[in-house]
C-alpha cells in the first residue's frame, strides 16, 4: 500500500502533472516536426558544416551535433524547454507541499497525528520527486514514440539517460526549494531562492563559452552536470552522479532542519537577537511605505512591490546581458547572417521571429530575447499573475467580501486594483528601459532612445492587453472559472499564430488578430518607433478592462 | 492521582517577545481543565509546545509521563487536537479528510466518525471549501474525537458552532470526562469553559496567574451587600472584619453598603446581632472575576 502522505502528495500533483505533461509532449512532437523540416534543407546542412563553433553556443547550439536529431533535441528541448517545465513544476510542488501547508497551518494538523516529522517530510519530498518522475517519464515515452515516426534515430538508452538526468536536475532543485523553505519557513522565499538559483545556474552554464569570467563557475553549475556531456548522446556519466549526490545531501540537510525547527513561525532557525533585529527592521520598513496603504490602487502596488523588483531586476539583467554579448556577436556577423538565411524560417517563427535576417542587427539581437521571446512571456506572466493575485484569488479566498464592505463603489475598488496592476507593470517596464538605455550607451549600439522607449511601451501594452483579457474572463466567468489558464492558452496560441502566420498563406489573414502581430509583426520592436498598432493593444486593454468592470459591478461575489 | 499534563518552567520566547513564561501546570487524568486568557496571552503557544510544534526556550513538560519533546510520537497517538485556527484541505470532502487522518493514525475510525458526524449533523460528502465555517469546525471536532483519545487538546473548540451544537459539544465533553478521559480546553470565551470545566487556569501576558476550581473562583468573588437597619450603626465594627470594605453609610447611619471579598458569613453574623430590616446581596458573577484577572491595567505584573 502507498504510504498515506506520499499518496496524498501525488494526488495533489495529479492535475499539474497532466497539464505540464501535455505541454511537454506537444512540444516534443513540434520539435520533431521542426527537425524533419530542417533536415530537408540542403543549404542549411552545408552551411552548418562551415560555421564557427563558438558563435552558435549563444543559441545553445553545438555545431558538431546540431545536425543530428539528438543534437537538435538536446539544444532545444533538453537545455531550454524541458528544464523550464520540470523546474517550474518541482519548485512549485515543493513549495506548496511543505511551506505553503506550514503557512496555512496544515502541518500543525498533520503533525498532531502520530507521525514523525521525518516521515512527513520524506514522504512529501518523495511524492514531489515521484510526480516529477511521472512527468519526465511522459516526456521520455513521447520521445520514444516520436522517434520511429519522424525517423530521428535516437538511441533508446540515450533517451532514458536524458530523462534520468532531467529528473535528477528536477529533484535537486526541489531539494534546494526545501532547504530554503525549511530555513526561512516561507514558501515565497523558497520558490524565489530556488528559481533564482536555477536561472543563475542555467545562465552560467549556457553563457560560459561566450563569457570568459563565467568559466570559473561553470563546473559548479548543476546545469553543467546535467548536460555536459549531454546524456542523450553520451549516456550517463559523472555529472548525473553529482546531481544525485547533491540532491541527496540537500534533502538530508532540509530534513535535519525540519526536524528541529519551530513550525509556522518565521525565521525559526535564526538566533533570537537576530530575529529581534529583523523584526525592528520590518517595522521601520512598513512605516516608510505606509503611504501606499490608502485605497485599492495603492494597496495593489504595495502588494506587488517586491515582484516589481524581482521581475524588473531579472528582465533588466537579461537586457544588459544581451547588449554586452552583442559586440562578440558582431565580429561574426557575416557568418551569423549566413546561418540565418540557411536556417528554416519555421525555427525562428517558433521563437517569435518572423524576419530572421533582423537578428544580425543589434536591434534584432537584443529584441530577440528582451522584446520578442522571453520578455513578452515574462511580462504577460507578471501582469496576469498580478490580476490573479489582486482579484481572482482575493475573490476565491473571500478577501473581496471585506474589500467591498467599505463604503466605496465596486467599480472604484476594481478600477483601483486594475490600475494598480497596470502601474506596477509600468514600473517593471521602466526598469527594463533604463537597463536598455544603459546598455545602449555602454556598448555603443546606437539604437536611439526613442526606439528603446517605444519598444518598452509596446511591451508594456502587450502585457496590459493580456491582463485585460484575464480580467474580462474573470469578471464574466466568476471566481471558479479558470481565467488564468485560458489566458495562458490564448497567449500561446496567438504567439504561434503570429510566428507561423508569416510562413503560411492560410494563416496570413488570421495573423492580424494576434496581439503579437500588433506588437512586433515582422520587425523587431527596437528597429522601429512607436507603431499605430500599439494603440490597438491599448484600446483592447481598455475595452476589456471596461467590460470587466461594468460586468463585475452586476454579478454575485463568490466565496 | 496521576498527571495527564505536567510542565515545569516551560518557556517560549519569540525573539524578545514572550510567548509563555515559566509555566508550571498540572492537569490530572480525568479532569476537564479550562485554560483561559485574553487573545495573545500564550494559550496557543502552550498548546503548540505540548505538541512539539515549537521547541521550548527553557523548561520541560510531560504528557502521561512522556517527555513532550522526546516522546512526542507516543504522545500524539494518545491525543486528539483541535486547533484554534483550523486548517483543512479545501479540495477534499469531509469523508476523505477524515479517512486520510485516520490512515495516518493507522486505525479504523469509521464507526466513531459516522456516529459523530450524525450527532453533529455533518454532511461528510461535500468538499471542505463548500462547507460553512460551522461545518468546517465540525470536521475539526470529529477529527479530534474520532480515535477516542485519552487526552483532548482543544483550542477554542466551539468557534463557529451554533448554540445547539455548542450544547451538543458540551455534552460530548461531559461524556468524555465520565469515561475518565482528560480534556485540556483553551479559550478566551468564559461560558465555553464554565459549562464543563472542573478547574480553570488563567493566563495573561505569557504567565499563569491563578489556578483554581470554579467554586474556588466563586468564593473569591467580590460581592456587594446592602443592609438596612432599624437604627443607626457604627460602620467601624464592620470595617474591622477581614475582607470587608465599607462603601458608604446613608439614611442617617441606617443604610450600610459593604464590599466583601469571599465569605459573607462574618458580616451576616455581625449584622444579625443588630436590628436588621433587609439584606440585599449583589453577587458579582464569574465573568467579572475573570475580567478583573484579564486586567484593566495591562502594565501591572500579572504574577503579583
Amino acid at each position: 500500500m502507498i504510504p498515506a502522505i506520499l499518496g496524498k502528495t501525488l494526488r495533489d500533483r495529479q492535475r499539474a502533472v497532466m497539464g505540464f505533461g501535455l505541454g511537454i509532449v506537444a512540444l516534443s512532437v513540434w520539435l520533431g516536426v521542426m527537425f524533419t523540416v530542417m533536415r530537408e534543407s540542403d543549404d542549411f546542412t552545408e552551411f552548418m558544416n562551415n560555421l564557427p563553433a563558438g558563435l552558435l553556443s549563444a543559441f545553445g547550439i553545438d555545431s558538431a551535433t546540431f545536425l543530428s536529431a539528438a543534437g537538435f533535441l538536446s539544444s532545444y528541448l533538453f537545455t531550454l524547454f524541458a528544464p523550464l517545465f520540470v523546474l517550474f513544476f518541482v519548485i512549485n510542488a515543493a513549495a506548496n507541499e511543505v511551506m505553503a501547508e506550514e503557512r496555512d497551518g496544515l502541518l500543525d494538523m498533520l503533525l498532531s497525528s502520530p507521525v514523525s516529522r521525518t516521515r512527513v517530510f520524506l514522504e512529501k519530498t518523495g511524492g514531489v520527486a515521484l510526480a516529477a518522475l511521472v512527468l519526465v517519464a511522459v516526456l521520455t515515452v513521447a520521445l520514444l514514440v516520436v522517434n520511429p515516426i519522424f525517423d530521428l534515430s535516437l538511441s533508446v538508452t540515450g533517451v532514458l539517460a536524458a530523462g534520468l538526468s532531467l529528473w535528477l536536475l528536477g529533484v535537486l532543485f526541489a531539494a534546494l526549494t526545501l532547504v530554503a523553505g525549511t530555513f526561512t519557513g516561507r514558501s515565497v522565499v523558497a520558490g524565489g531562492v530556488a528559481g533564482s538559483a536555477a536561472f543563475l545556474a542555467w545562465f552560467v552554464s549556457g553563457f560560459s563559452d561566450l563569457y570568459a569570467p563565467l568559466e570559473t563557475f561553470d563546473k559548479a553549475s548543476p546545469f553543467t552536470w546535467y548536460q555536459e556531456p549531454h546524456p542523450l548522446t553520451d549516456g550517463v556519466g559523472a555529472g548525473q552522479v553529482w546531481l544525485a549526490v547533491t540532491a541527496a545531501g540537500l534533502i538530508a540537510a532540509a530534513t535535519l532542519m525540519f526536524r528541529r525547527r519551530d513550525l509556522s513561525t518565521e525565521r525559526a532557525l535564526l538566533p533570537a537577537t537576530r530575529i529581534t533585529r529583523l523584526a525592528r527592521k520590518r517595522k521601520g520598513r512598513s512605516v516608510r511605505a505606509a503611504w501606499l496603504l490608502t485605497g485599492s490602487f495603492r494597496k495593489t502596488i504595495w502588494d506587488r512591490r517586491r515582484s516589481v523588483w524581482g521581475w524588473g531586476g531579472g528582465l533588466g539583467l537579461l537586457t544588459l546581458v544581451m547588449f554586452s554579448v552583442w559586440p562578440s556577436m558582431a565580429e561574426d556577423a557575416e557568418a551569423l547572417a549566413g546561418l540565418i538565411t540557411s536556417l528554416p524560417r519555421e525555427v525562428f517563427a517558433m521563437f517569435g521571429m518572423s524576419d530572421p535576417a533582423a537578428i544580425v542587427t543589434p536591434a534584432g539581437f537584443v529584441s530577440s530575447r528582451t522584446y520578442q521571446a522571453i520578455g513578452p512571456i515574462l511580462i504577460i506572466m507578471f501582469v496576469v499573475r498580478g490580476v490573479s493575485m489582486a482579484m481572482v484569488k482575493e475573490e476565491s479566498d473571500g478577501a473581496f467580501d471585506l474589500a467591498l464592505s467599505i463604503p466605496a463603489s465596486r467599480k472604484s475598488v476594481i478600477a483601483g486594483k486594475a490600475l494598480g496592476v497596470a502601474f506596477s507593470t509600468g514600473l517593471v517596464i521602466v526598469i527594463i528601459t533604463v537597463a536598455a538605455l544603459v546598455g545602449n550607451f555602454a556598448w555603443e549600439t546606437e539604437l536611439g532612445a526613442e526606439r528603446i522607449l517605444a519598444a518598452g511601451a509596446g511591451l508594456g501594452l502587450l502585457g496590459l492587453f493580456f491582463g485585460g483579457l484575464t480580467l474580462a474572463i474573470w469578471a464574466l466567468g466568476g471566481a471558479s472559472f479558470p481565467a488564468v489558464r485560458i489566458t495562458a492558452v490564448l497567449a500561446m496560441a496567438t504567439f504561434l499564430l503570429n510566428g507561423l502566420g508569416s510562413l503560411s498563406e492560410a494563416l496570413e489573414t488570421a495573423r492580424v488578430i494576434s496581439p503579437f502581430y500588433w506588437y512586433f509583426g515582422d520587425t523587431p520592436p527596437l528597429a522601429k518607433g512607436f507603431e499605430p498598432t500599439y494603440f490597438l493593444l491599448l484600446a483592447g486593454a481598455l475595452v476589456m478592462g471596461w467590460v470587466a468592470i461594468s460586468r463585475f459591478d452586476r454579478r454575485d461575489i463568490a466565496t | 492521582m496521576s498527571r495527564a499534563i505536567e510542565t515545569s518552567g516551560l518557556t517560549k520566547y519569540y525573539g524578545d517577545t514572550a510567548g509563555i513564561v515559566d509555566l508550571d501546570l498540572a492537569v490530572d487524568v480525568g479532569e476537564v481543565f479550562g485554560f483561559i486568557g485574553p487573545n495573545g496571552a500564550g494559550k496557543t503557544t502552550t498548546i503548540r509546545l505540548l505538541l512539539n510544534f515549537l521547541k521550548p526556550s527553557a523548561g520541560s513538560g510531560s504528557i502521561f509521563g512522556l517527555d513532550i519533546e522526546g516522546d512526542s510520537l507516543a504522545i500524539r497517538s494518545r491525543v486528539g487536537y483541535l486547533p484554534g485556527d483550523l486548517a483543512l484541505y479545501p479540495s477534499m470532502t469531509g469523508r476523505e479528510f477524515l479517512l486520510y487522518f485516520s490512515r495516518l493514525r493507522g486505525i479504523d475510525t469509521a464507526s466513531v466518525t459516522l456516529r459523530l458526524a450524525e450527532r453533529f449533523e455533518l454532511d461528510l460528502d461535500r468538499r471542505i471549501k463548500e462547507y460553512s465555517k460551522g461545518n468546517r469546525q465540525k470536521v475539526g471536532v470529529v477529527n479530534a474525537f474520532m480515535h477516542e483519545p485519552e487526552l483532548l487538546i482543544l483550542d477554542e473548540p466551539t468557534g463557529g458552532l451554533d448554540p445547539l451544537m455548542q450544547q451538543e459539544f458540551a455534552e460530548l465533553l461531559t461524556e468524555v470526562r465520565a469515561e475518565g478521559r482528560t480534556v485540556f480546553l483553551s479559550s478566551h470565551y468564559l461560558p465555553e469553559v464554565e459549562r464543563v470545566a472542573d478547574r480553570v487556569g488563567i493566563v495573561r501576558q505569557g504567565r499563569l496567574i491563578d489556578v483554581d476550581t470554579l467554586s474556588g473562583f466563586r468564593s473569591k468573588v467580590q460581592s456587594n451587600l446592602t443592609i438596612k437597619f432599624g437604627s443607626p450603626v457604627d460602620p467601624a465594627q464592620f470595617a474591622s472584619i477581614e475582607g470587608v470594605t465599607v462603601i458608604d453609610l446613608l439614611d442617617g447611619g441606617t443604610l450600610l453598603r459593604l464590599s466583601i471579598a469571599g465569605s459573607q458569613r462574618a458580616v451576616i453574623g455581625e449584622a444579625s446581632s443588630r436590628d436588621v430590616i433587609t439584606v440585599t446581596s449583589e453577587e458579582a458573577d464569574l465573568d467579572e472575576v475573570f475580567l478583573s484577572y484579564y486586567g484593566s491595567d495591562a502594565h501591572t505584573d500579572p504574577a503579583g
